[in-house]
């Protein structure tokens, strides 16, 4: 993702990639820990697979329906306030905008 | 480039999401792909249209699998036609059984009861009704059901055995033969295709093609009387079964193969 | 020639042309009849699975050869001819180059379609339009399964000269003053779906004639039998057909990007962001092929490493998302039929998208695979996204390829009835198959909770959507004979020149 930046100006204290860094060290962190998992829980006990994915299952479900929650928010609120029979639309006819 | 910097943080929030979900997911199915050592081993044997089961200790089941609860099992996936998918959706087992792999997947059965078992991938004509039965038996019974059904399926098999040569000693019923070929659809299977029997004959029915069959009451699986008057089960290729007639009603019963349910064929009892 | 009501022209010039707008309109005129045949056999599907046991078809077979070529009919004659001739009608005029490169190779890829489709449909195969050996091999009926070979076979090498004439006239016709980054995104889409095509269908092209080899029994590549192995077909099949996936969605992107600026009377957000998009979905698109075989027994490994290039190529998709809605942001927005569909399809785009992602995270690939929620979700995608946008699309030419209106209120009722008919039968089929239904049987069973009721609303569902599209088909040849002059110039009323590029008569 970072290469992606490009510009040259990659590292200059200007570039949006230190805001990036910061906006998303905190779920960096996150994602690492989680690995921890994977060899903390080697056979000792049974895993249950149907119950590992479904609940892996309902915690992306979540993640979804939050994310399309704002998304579908964001069009349904765009289709309103910017339709052309809205009112500010209307004022800004008149105003021959 | 000034509302470049917005469409950066969108694409970060995207990425990040999109790393958590790879990672948790990645997370996941290394757990649930860990086979333990100690499970027991079934050989699942898929064929059009039906599951063969072969246990550790050699017991084979058909249409059916007897499973203890608590025991982690290993599942060997062979095919021995086309690609079939076993796949039990109440406990979320699923592995393509494909002609010359050998796929593996485990499960533990943490729920006693009676579940699905179906074909997931399409395999022809049968596919929709590619279906068997689960049987988790609960954990307290474990240790008699080890013993008692086990004695009582020997005691059947036993029973089956004494009987089988009395049968071939004794005078053969009216002969039904599985026609060589007949799983293919369109070509004759049952000869003859209409048995006229008296009631109280017996019909010894020989299966000649290569793969197994079945002769059972009614139009086909989808029949609600189906193999209510009578069903052989499955008969190996090569193997013989009888149908007694003495509790069937005189009348015409249609019959079909369970396997094939393109082929049928009528009995009329006198 | 219906649509040509001003000067009638005789049939036989329309289909002896070369010129791109006749070869345009013979294109379209051929997928919308395909997407009503495909449509015809999906509620056939549909009004069987009403009730379980066997009601409309006498036997399972007759039910497969019906999905198989349902499945065939709408990727390979509904979705691709659709932008093919949509590409044919305006790529040339947005380059600003007189005709295709190759107004005769044109031609010739057109006309190799409808005898494709002709041996597709009267085999009537049921091999799956996946056709996965050994079934396809061993099992599967003939003469059908070497006709749907060979049709697919024919429209497959029209798909590949079809793309060459588009690569050259983009490339090599452009006007003098036209800069690559100055062409329109749709005629970028199209640049990159043809591409794409050259890349990705000669693998299934091969991978069909050692198909056709293997059940002349020559040959045993994908036939256990004779030491060949069948998931091997598999890779070949899906290294052609994922990335096929973004050649039904990239047009339909191209599309929105027309669309949406109009109606919004705004300029588009970012065309650059845009074009990186397309370009990065078009190489990344090609490392997510194997995501629809985590089930036949592939390494963690290899799942890792398409899991990865499939969530890979998803920001790409969420780019496009971000774009449109930025444009509309602020604009002053006229809901007319296009825009509708446009704006229903981005809807059902992110819903689709969602599932995509819960189909490749590894485990929930035991939940999902070979289920109805696959179903849901690639018709989530091709239904709800590709066709309601090329639904639009259609709606959107139609002034500009006949000189009339449609009736814009039968239009309307047509998007909400589609809109709510995708709905009913694709989400339902998203729940039906976390329910555990598997996907190509003809028959249920009603004890298992949850699957007569959900079957029953997706039915229904199946039955709205088509309903809107026979008023669609009602309301396009009733106002190409009689609809009301369109005004070329600004047909919608947004209140400034409406389309970028004019009307092109044909030459003869």
């Amino acid at each position: 993702m970072s290469s992606d930046l490009g510009q040259g100006n990659l590292m200059s204290p200007r570039s949006n990639i230190w805001l990036l860094l910061l906006l998303f060290s905190p779920v960096n962190v996150l994602v690492l820990s989680s690995f921890d998992n994977v060899f903390a829980q080697e056979a000792e006990e049974y895993v249950i697979r149907r119950v590992e994915i479904w609940a892996l299952f309902y915690r992306l479900m979540v993640a979804a329906f939050v994310v399309g929650a704002v998304v579908q928010g964001a069009i349904v609120y765009i289709c309103w306030r910017f339709r052309e029979s809205h009112k500010k639309n209307r004022i800004r006819e008149i105003e021959g905008v | 480039m000034g509302h470049a910097t917005i469409e950066w943080v969108y694409v970060g929030v995207v990425v990040s999401l999109l790393t958590w979900v790879g990672a948790e997911s990645w997370n996941v199915e290394r757990l649930v792909e860990h086979v333990p050592p100690e499970a027991e081993t079934i050989r699942v044997i898929a064929q059009q249209w039906f599951w063969t089961f072969e246990h550790q200790d050699g017991k084979k089941e058909t249409g059916q699998l007897h499973v203890k609860q608590g025991v982690p099992y290993k599942f060997e996936l062979i095919s021995k036609d086309v690609v079939h998918d076993f796949n039990v959706p109440d406990y979320t087992i699923l592995m393509d059984a494909v002609p010359g792999r050998v796929n593996v997947v485990w499960n533990l059965f943490d729920k006693p009861g009676e579940y699905p078992i179906q074909c997931r991938e399409y395999c022809g004509f049968g596919h929709a009704t590619m279906r068997a039965k689960l049987f988790v038996e609960p954990f307290s019974q474990t240790a008699e059901a080890a013993e008692k059904p086990a004695e009582a399926q020997n005691a059947t098999s036993a029973q089956a055995q004494a009987q089988a040569p009395v049968q071939t000693a004794g005078p053969p019923g009216t002969p039904l033969t599985i026609l060589e070929g007949s799983s293919v659809q369109g070509s004759p299977s049952y000869d003859p295709a209409t048995l006229t029997v008296k009631k109280g004959d017996k019909i010894t029915v020989t299966n000649k093609d290569t793969l197994p069959h079945t002769v059972t009451s009614g139009t086909g699986p989808t029949d609600p009387n189906s193999a209510k008057q009578f069903d052989t089960s499955i008969i190996e290729p090569g193997a013989t079964a009888d149908i007694e007639t003495t509790n069937i009603n005189p009348g015409q019963y249609p019959f079909h193969c369970t396997v094939h349910p393109y082929m049928t064929g009528k009995l009329v009892v006198q | 020639m219906v649509l040509e009501v001003k000067q009638p022209r005789p049939l036989w010039e329309i289909l002896f042309s070369t010129h791109h707008t006749d070869i345009g309109l013979l294109y379209l005129i051929t997928s919308i009849t395909a997407l009503m045949l495909g449509g015809a056999l999906a509620l056939a599907l549909r009004a069987e699975l009403f009730l379980p046991g066997l009601q409309l078809f006498q036997d399972p077979t007759s039910f497969n050869r019906f999905f198989t070529v349902h499945g065939t009919t709408m990727l390979f004659l509904w979705a691709i001819p659709f932008f093919a001739g949509v590409g044919n009608y305006l790529v040339p005029i947005m380059v600003r180059y007189k005709d295709m490169a190759w107004p005769k190779l044109n031609a010739v890829a057109f006309w190799m379609i409808p005898v494709g489709a002709a041996l597709v449909w009267v085999g009537f195969a049921d091999t799956g339009w996946t056709a996965y050996p050994p079934y396809s091999i061993i099992r599967a009926p003939g003469p059908a399964a070497e006709m749907w070979i060979f049709g697919l076979k024919i429209l497959g090498i029209s798909s590949i000269l079809g793309s060459i004439n588009f690569i050259v006239t983009i490339l090599s016709c452009r006007h003098p003053d036209l800069s690559i980054m100055k062409i329109s995104l749709f005629a970028w889409s199209i640049l990159a779906v043809s591409l794409m095509t050259l890349v990705a269908v000669p693998t299934f092209a091969a991978s069909l004639i050692m198909l056709y080899t293997d059940r002349l029994g020559i040959s045993g590549f994908f036939n256990p039998a004779m030491g060949g192995d069948p998931i091997a077909y598999q890779h070949l099949f899906w290294f052609t057909f994922h990335p096929e996936v973004y050649i039904f969605l990239l047009p339909a992107v191209g599309m929105l990007y027309e669309i949406i600026p109009k109606f919004s009377r705004k300029p588009l957000f970012s065309y650059q962001s845009g074009v990186a998009a397309f370009v990065l979905i078009a190489i990344i698109g090609f490392a997510s092929w194997a995501h629809h075989m985590f089930a036949v027994g592939m390494s963690f490994t290899e799942k890792t490493v398409f899991m990865v290039g499939t969530l890979a190529a998803v920001p790409a998709s969420a780019m496009h998302v971000f774009n449109w809605l930025a444009t509309m942001w602020g604009g002053r927005i006229k809901f007319a039929v296009p825009l509708l569909f446009g704006v229903g399809g981005i809807m059902l785009f992110f819903a689709s998208g969602a599932g995509g992602v819960v189909n490749t995270a590894l485990p929930l690939d035991f939940i999902t695979h070979d289920s109805y929620w696959v179903v849901g979700h690639f018709h989530l995608i091709l239904m709800g996204t590709v066709s309601l946008t090329f639904t639009g699309f259609i709606y959107y030419l139609f002034p500009l390829i006949t000189g009339r209106m449609y009736n814009e209120r039968a239009g309307q009722i047509h998007f909400v009835l589609a809109f709510v008919g995708v709905i009913f039968v694709f989400i339902t089929q998203h729940v039906l198959g976390l329910y555990g239904m598997p996907r190509r049987i003809v028959d249920y069973d009603a004890t298992m909770p949850g699957w007569l009721i959900m079957n029953q609303i997706a039915t229904v569902g199946a039955w709205i959507a088509g309903l809107s599209y026979i008023i669609m088909l009602v309301n396009l040849i009733k106002s190409a004979g009689s609809g009301k002059e369109a005004d070329m110039k600004d047909p919608f009323q947004i209140g400034e020149e409406y389309y970028d590029y004019k009307r092109r008569e044909p030459h003869h």
